[in-house]
């Protein structure tokens, strides 16, 4: 009787100081919570911005109020890049004791999408305190607060520390919701001490902004995953580190100049082309180099060294251990905000996609392979004396030198060995006139699925289909014609009607991935596309040099937007009737990720100076641009422009 | 041994029982977060009507608040048909009638024809919540729920309090108040009518539709606090119709505009061009106050004024015999000015 009482009230106690200690443990971790939040509260302002750039497409932007963060007590103030993006032509900061101060732009750190901004200031301002983010750990607590809703009271959302060092080693990463209610204000740890500044980072960098100024970052692509339980902010302790610095410069992302060997995620930071005049090139960098440190962390993968690269700005020099043949060299670039403007050097040469080492299907009449003499079906032994193995190989080693550079070529025609010397010119914009076919191995054709084919990914939910012409010969490589239609109208029937015969005389394949919303396409869209690209090139024998985007108007801009980020994949983006969107970033060139445009235009479209417009810029960027005149009205493509095109692509790996 | 083992029990069982008495009169009312939720459950509500075409769902949430079947929901689509369905957290199914609505708080009454059910108390409803308070959604939301599945629950805090409305423009809605902004992904598909509870399970409000920000492109999660729907749900009730109190800012008859005031802005060539003075008519009230050409009007009395039309819409709610308070900024400065009409 007693032992059974005393289980009894044991049990009553028990779940009653677990019913104590639950409830005492919340309502003391949001108090908590909210005495951290008051108590960097003073140190977020708001920002407003009146005029600049309102209007982009149908959507007026940004001219909400915006968060900041003081980060030093004469006036320096910190926000995000997103809440500006429009360049105002004022800026007002609401102080939290309710002062209205003009502000202006001292500067950018464009790598973190962070603006510095000074307001006049008598009294001294209350600057945070930076929590120690290296002994920080993942799952602890964080609050992001802002000052958008109201100048007199912050907003706050909760969240955990989710990881760190993320976009590159420049942020860490929360799960709570970080949206344009809270960019450019701090991210507090529980004792109330700054983790970081809010930013709508991504891992998209390296881009030009669409005036054609040089930025890292996209400046709208971060937006995308607003609210979504991945938000970034970049740590105070590095803004306070490098704030004299920014006081006086803009800070880009630091270039060194080269290009990774493709070899996979987990591969050696094997140098394949190293830029003419480039950080890397000046401190003596070779293709073949194998980069083993960076700094003083061991790189035994190339992403480590991009983690490694990725915080550093234009200016800082960089120590890095590399490995050539047996011996181990150190060398000291140092990083550069913008590298020399570089233009793809071109031999002139198509190379035959069915033989093994490089034979020469096509030289291109006039260019540098022509004038050196070479010819059709002649093979390429050595270039510079290293021996050609293939036609990537070969197409590598060129980028690696500069217009105007000489190629010594050592080659066989009718079995005799020559040698001759081409000098590099850049590559052509112009459709070649006419190129040779490509034969199958042999007549009899082996059978394969032909048609149209549903292209199904299994945890989309938009539609595809794709296109095998019925000549389709698995032995052969085929080029991958990704059509957007202009959101809306377009069956797959019809438009495969329209290319069905261009398909199969010049070897493509037709991808048709439609739109997910019934109106229109959203950027988001282009994650869709990219799954039915990857899909299509698992199931048909596709050529890697030969994938390419096409789309008319709405859909030309959205091929723009999705050749522009997925440059690993796509190597031409043929845009009809449309411009680049607006408030896209350019990208930049890619020696081993090349990428060509081609873009029709009539003299007599709305989007005629914009076109031009976009075809200076990429120009300069140093794309090449393949301009085809519809004439004076906006029309359809002909069947004649359509085998333009076709041609365009099938010259696309070209050396 | 025996006994001094004994006389430790005995020992137990009095600090157990004082401890056990203090517990319970320091907390009465306290419960686990499992509890909070399951005592909330039986109040909630899933809602079927109208919708089901392309991008429009046909079901929303809603929670009893009263013991004769009272329901309170969002007013949507949904509930645009004879037939709404209202199924209760154990699975029955009954047709709910709309006792009214009430358009501009987005909200409605719906009836069952059921007693002592478990509900909601809005007389008794007073807590409020605090910006970083914890929260709880209860909703619907994607209609994941059927038949006496329990609602969804969401957990949260709230992010801000604000009125919408003010910020002009940017939000589509005709709720004019205070709204909580939650941190939470509560205001989905389906959701609008679920509850907000503190984690003691008080209501504090109705999960309201969802709205996007025009300006950011992008979603908001809010609640419509419940002190706030009291009053309107009293006079859906008693079938009052409320006139909406602060609807409309009032203009006068005899108001203020640019011409009076000598004030010349630079021509609208933007859809939002900014409000920049080109020229000061001499002899006008801007002229003797000192204003001058390349000056960029910010506000017009407390109301910040972003583009030349937000400029003319504010002078046309002030009184031409009342004064306008200008601040401008001037060479990185910020100056005010008070006109005042000559005639």
């Amino acid at each position: 009787m007693m032992r059974h009482s005393f289980l009894t009230c044991s049990l009553i106690l028990l779940t009653t100081t677990v019913v104590l200690a639950e409830q005492t443990l919340q309502s003391l971790e949001q108090s908590a919570l909210r005495a951290a939040a008051d108590r960097v509260a003073p140190s977020v302002v708001q920002i407003e911005a009146i005029g600049g750039l309102e209007r982009v497409g149908k959507t007026l932007v940004g001219d909400g109020p915006t968060t900041g963060l003081i980060v030093s007590a004469d006036g320096l103030i910190i926000s995000s890049a997103f809440g500006l993006a429009q360049n105002p032509n004022s800026i007002l900061v609401t102080l939290p004791d309710g002062q209205r101060k003009p502000a202006t732009i001292v500067s950018r750190d464009n790598s973190r999408m962070l603006v510095l901004l000074q307001v006049d200031t008598d009294v001294d301002l209350p600057v945070p305190a930076a929590a120690p983010v290296e002994k920080m750990q993942v799952g602890e607590w964080t609050v992001a607060l802002g000052r958008t809703f109201s100048a007199s009271e912050i907003n706050l959302s909760v969240g955990i520390l989710s990881a760190k060092d993320r976009i590159w080693g420049t942020a860490i990463q929360t799960d709570a919701k970080i949206s344009p209610g809270n960019y450019g204000g701090p991210l507090v740890d529980i004792q109330g001490r700054v983790i970081g500044v809010l930013a709508p980072l991504s891992p998209d960098i390296e881009l030009y902004t669409a005036d054609g100024k040089r930025i890292d970052s996209n400046l709208t692509s971060g937006n995308q995953w607003y609210d979504s339980g991945i938000g970034f902010a970049v740590p105070l302790k590095h803004i306070f580190s490098r704030l004299d610095q920014l006081k006086k410069q803009e800070l880009f992302k630091g270039r060194l100049g080269i290009a990774m060997k493709e070899t996979g995620v987990g591969g050696l930071a094997e140098i394949a082309t190293v830029r003419k005049k480039s950080p890397a090139a000046d401190a003596g960098l070779q293709p073949g180099d194998v980069i083993i440190r960076a700094n003083d962390q061991e790189i035994t993968r190339k992403l480590q060294l991009r983690h490694a690269l990725g915080p550093l700005y234009g200016g800082d020099t960089v120590r890095l251990l590399v490995k050539r043949g047996d011996k181990e060299l150190e060398l000291t670039p140092t990083l550069l905000d913008t590298l020399p403007k570089y233009v793809q050097p071109f031999l002139g040469i198509l190379p035959d996609r069915q033989a093994k080492g490089v034979v020469i299907r096509w030289v291109y009449p006039g260019g540098p392979a022509d004038e050196a003499g070479l010819r059709n079906g002649d093979r390429l032994l050595q270039l510079n004396e290293t021996d050609i193995e293939g036609a990537d190989q070969l197409r590598n080693a060129v980028s690696s030198l500069d217009i105007g550079d000489e190629a010594q070529l050592k080659y066989l025609r009718d079995g005799n060995e020559a040698n001759t010397i081409a000098r590099l010119s850049p590559l052509p914009e112009a459709i070649p006139s006419d190129l040779p076919p490509i034969k199958s191995p042999s007549d009899e054709t082996p059978l394969s699925e032909t048609g149209l084919i549903e292209i199904k990914i299994p945890e989309e939910a938009g539609n595809c289909f794709a296109f095998v012409p019925e000549n389709y010969d698995a032995r052969k490589s085929y080029g991958l014609l990704v059509y957007l239609p202009p959101a809306g109208e377009r069956k797959a029937e019809s438009i495969r009607d329209e290319w069905k015969s261009v398909c199969e005389s010049h070897d493509l394949i037709l991808l048709m991935p439609e739109p997910l919303s019934p109106t229109r396409w959203e950027p988001s869209d282009e994650a869709f596309i990219r799954k039915t690209m990857d899909e299509a090139i698992k199931r048909f024998s596709i050529g890697e040099n030969r994938v390419v985007i096409h789309g008319y108007q709405g859909g030309g801009a959205m091929a723009y937007l999705t050749g522009f980020k997925h440059r690993d994949l796509v190597r031409g983006i043929v845009a009809v009737d449309a411009g680049v969107p607006l408030r896209t970033g350019r990208p930049e060139i890619d020696p081993i990720n090349r990428l060509a445009i081609l873009t029709a235009v009539s003299e007599g479209s709305k989007l005629y100076s914009r076109i031009n417009s976009d075809v200076e810029q990429l120009r300069e960027i140093g794309f090449p641009v393949t301009v085809l005149g519809l004439g004076p009205e906006p029309r359809p493509l002909t069947a004649s422009d359509q085998i333009e095109i076709a041609r365009w692509i099938d010259a696309l790996d070209r050396i | 041994m025996a006994l001094s083992r004994q006389s430790s029990t005995g020992l137990s069982v009095f600090l157990t029982l004082a401890l056990v008495l203090f517990a319970v009169t320091e907390l009465p009312a306290q419960a686990t977060l499992p509890s909070v939720i399951s005592d909330v459950q039986p109040k909630m509500v899933k809602i079927y009507g109208a919708g089901g075409i392309r991008g429009l769902e046909s079901y929303q949430s809603g929670f009893l608040i009263s013991e004769e079947g009272h329901i309170l929901t969002a007013w949507s689509y949904v509930l645009d048909t004879d037939y709404v369905t209202a199924v209760l957290d154990d699975g029955r199914k009954f047709k709910a009638e709309t006792v009214g609505a009430d358009p501009r708080s987005g909200i409605a009454v719906l009836k069952i024809d059921v007693q002592g059910v478990p509900h909601f108390s809005l007389q008794d409803a007073s807590a409020t919540g605090q910006i970083g308070d914890r929260v709880l959604a209860f909703s619907n939301l994607y209609g994941i729920a059927a038949g006496n599945e329990p609602s969804s629950v969401l957990h949260g805090h709230i992010s801000a309090k604000t009125n919408l409305k003010a910020r002009k423009g940017v939000y589509e809605t005709s709720y004019n108040g205070t709204v909580y902004v939650l941190d939470a992904m509560t205001n989905n598909a389906g959701a609008a009518g679920g509850a907000l509870t503190n984690f003691k399970g008080n209501l504090l409000g109705m999960l309201g539709k969802e709205l996007l920000n025009s300006q950011t492109n992008t979603w908001l999660n809010f609640a419509l606090p419940i002190t706030d729907l009291k009053t309107r749900v009293d006079d859906i009730l008693a079938g009052r119709v409320r006139r909406n109190e602060a609807a409309q800012r009032p203009r006068p008859a005899d108001h203020h505009n640019l011409q009076r005031l000598g004030i010349v802005l630079i021509p609208n060539i933007l859809v939002k061009t900014p409000p920049f003075v080109e020229k000061v008519d001499t002899g006008t009230p801007a002229a003797s106050q000192g204003l001058q050409p390349d000056d960029l009007i910010i506000f017009v009395g407390p109301n910040m004024v972003q583009s030349r039309n937000e400029m003319i819409e504010e002078l046309s709610y002030i009184d031409r015999l009342d004064a306008v308070k200008l601040t401008v900024l001037r060479d990185q400065e910020l100056i005010e000015f008070e006109l005042i009409s000559q005639d």
